[in-house]
């Protein structure tokens, strides 16, 4: 009995692939030749020849009502909702690129400054954290001592309001605290030198620097920041000397020919205030774009 | 026209990819019927069918992301498919619908349907046969039902039903020639109707 119906299932498999035209040649033929001799198979295939025509001309059921969707039904996983996320992700690399471009452009700039002969008080507090670096590691400059114990706050400021992205590049700490130290020390040329050796008018324009730095979280960077300079000899004895300084570390080497102009700190020849308008509208420049690059990697 | 709605569909599609919610709904109008009438078939309950139409919409919406171009009908049918499908098997413990409350199924009923017949005797005699055979599609077993709709209702080849359920070839060829001989049976069973059936499409 079994056998009986998988044989009847095989024939309908058959003729209802006929009906189809998805026999072989070779199939088909064998088929035809056995309808022209079976009246029941004819039958049979008549029938459900019938049956597929009946459900073939069933009529379409149009929609009962529009289907149309409303931003409250696709809301919960909206492609409107995803949107953000892609475009943030353009922007945050983006705005990264930006930030170092920006930092480096106020280095090269500061540094030119810094370089510049006949500059010495305004910015002396500015390489003071790196003169205090290389002094430790050139024997000569006693003095420096003293700018360095100064430097320890200043440069443990150096990153402050950097709280630069976890995933920014490396690179954009390097540029950022350096234009960090800037930015902070451009309004002293306004607001009156702050020498390091004239710690009595330094004490009013010092007051609000170390309110500033204060609240600065420089391990980030630091930590970051760390496997840049590791090819030198110095970190380590940097880092017992001057603790979280490391950051400022950094740039100090780079700065290296910027030790003569301590000596012509002594006598303040504070260098025009345009030359430090464009070092400092760059350093507030990559402070938004740093801002901007957080909030977007933040958004994704 | 069907270039002309082609070259439409795509950028309807590309501008829904970018969220646009209006263009898809000139998606939703335009694809409605197809997706309501083969979900209707497959399930046979005209407020499940609007409820899985409804959902496909949206899951298509939601997941236009997925879409890797082609034609988006057929992306959509797949869709309605495969929620018909997995509908049917969720509620597979539910009592089949029995031959005795055939009659009280009346959602062909519809004034549309009597549309193009020249008498109402004929009309009614059509509606009486398109109740009954989709009450027939009704009983039979899911995996038979959807490849039966896609294949006599949607008109799909083979190989078209292959890729939408997931199934080979062979599979779609058995299922099919068991759900129609199934059909075929009913109405065998049924036989005042089937003649009468046979004598309107001889006419």
């Amino acid at each position: 009995m079994p056998g009986k119906n998988r044989g009847r299932e095989r024939v309908d498999e058959w003729l209802s692939a006929y009906i189809d035209g998805a026999l072989s040649p070779r199939e088909r033929a064998r088929l035809e030749a056995r309808l022209a001799q079976d009246a029941d198979l004819r039958a049979r295939l008549e029938s459900l020849q019938r049956t597929v025509a009946l459900v073939r001309g069933l009529p379409p059921v149009p929609a009962p009502r529009n289907f149309l969707l409303t931003p409250a039904m696709v809301h919960p996983l909206a492609p409107v909702a995803h949107r953000p996320a892609p475009k943030a992700r353009r922007l945050a690399p983006a705005l990264t690129f930006a930030t170092v471009i920006s930092g480096l452009l106020c280095i090269v700039l500061l540094v030119g400054n810094l370089l510049t002969p006949g500059w010495g008080g305004p910015g002396a507090a500015a390489p003071a954290p790196m003169i205090a670096y290389e002094t430790e590691g050139s024997p000569e400059a006693g003095q420096a001592e003293e700018t360095a114990k100064r430097a320890l706050p200043l440069s443990e400021a150096v990153p402050t309001e950097t709280a630069p992205p976890a995933s920014a590049a490396a690179v954009s700490e390097t540029a950022v605290p350096e234009m960090r130290v800037w930015s902070e020390e451009t309004p002293s040329p306004l607001e009156g030198p702050f020498p390091p050796e004239m710690g009595g008018i330094g004490g009013g324009g010092a007051a609000p620097g170390p309110s500033l730095r204060e609240p600065g979280e420089p391990e980030e960077p630091e930590a970051e920041a760390l496997p840049i300079p590791t090819p030198e000899p110095q970190p380590p004895e940097r880092a017992a000397a001057a603790g979280e300084a490391t950051p400022a570390a950094i740039p100090a080497v780079e700065v290296t020919p910027t030790s003569p102009p301590v000596e012509t700190s002594e006598a303040p020849t504070p260098l025009p205030l345009a030359s430090w308008l464009p070092v400092g509208g760059l350093a507030l420049l990559t402070a938004v774009l740093a801002v901007l690059s957080v909030r977007a990697w933040r958004a994704q | 026209m069907s270039a002309g709605r082609h070259l439409d569909e795509g950028h309807l599609v590309a501008a829904a990819q970018r969220g646009d919610l209006d263009a898809f709904n000139e998606l939703v109008l335009a694809y409605q019927d197809r997706v309501y009438n083969l979900a209707y078939r497959i399930l046979g309950d005209p407020a499940a069918a609007e409820d899985a139409t409804q959902e496909t919409f949206i899951a298509a919406y939601q997941h236009l992301s997925t879409f890797r171009g082609g034609s988006f009908l057929s992306w959509l049918m797949r869709t309605v498919a495969h929620r018909c499908y997995d509908e049917l098997r969720r509620h597979k413990r539910r009592p089949a619908v029995s031959w005795e409350s055939f009659g009280e199924m009346d959602e062909e009923a519809n004034p549309f349907l009597v549309n193009g017949h020249p008498t109402p005797e004929e009309a009614a005699q059509q509606a009486e046969l398109t109740r009954f055979l989709q009450s027939a599609i009704v009983t039979l077993p899911p995996d038979q039902r959807v490849v039966l709709v896609l294949s006599d209702v949607e008109g799909m080849n083979y190989q078209e039903i292959a890729d939408t359920v997931g199934i080979p070839v062979g599979t779609v060829k058995s299922r099919l020639a068991r759900a129609r001989a199934r059909l075929r049976d009913l109405l065998q069973a049924r036989g005042e109707l089937l003649p009468r059936a046979y004598r309107l499409e001889e006419e």
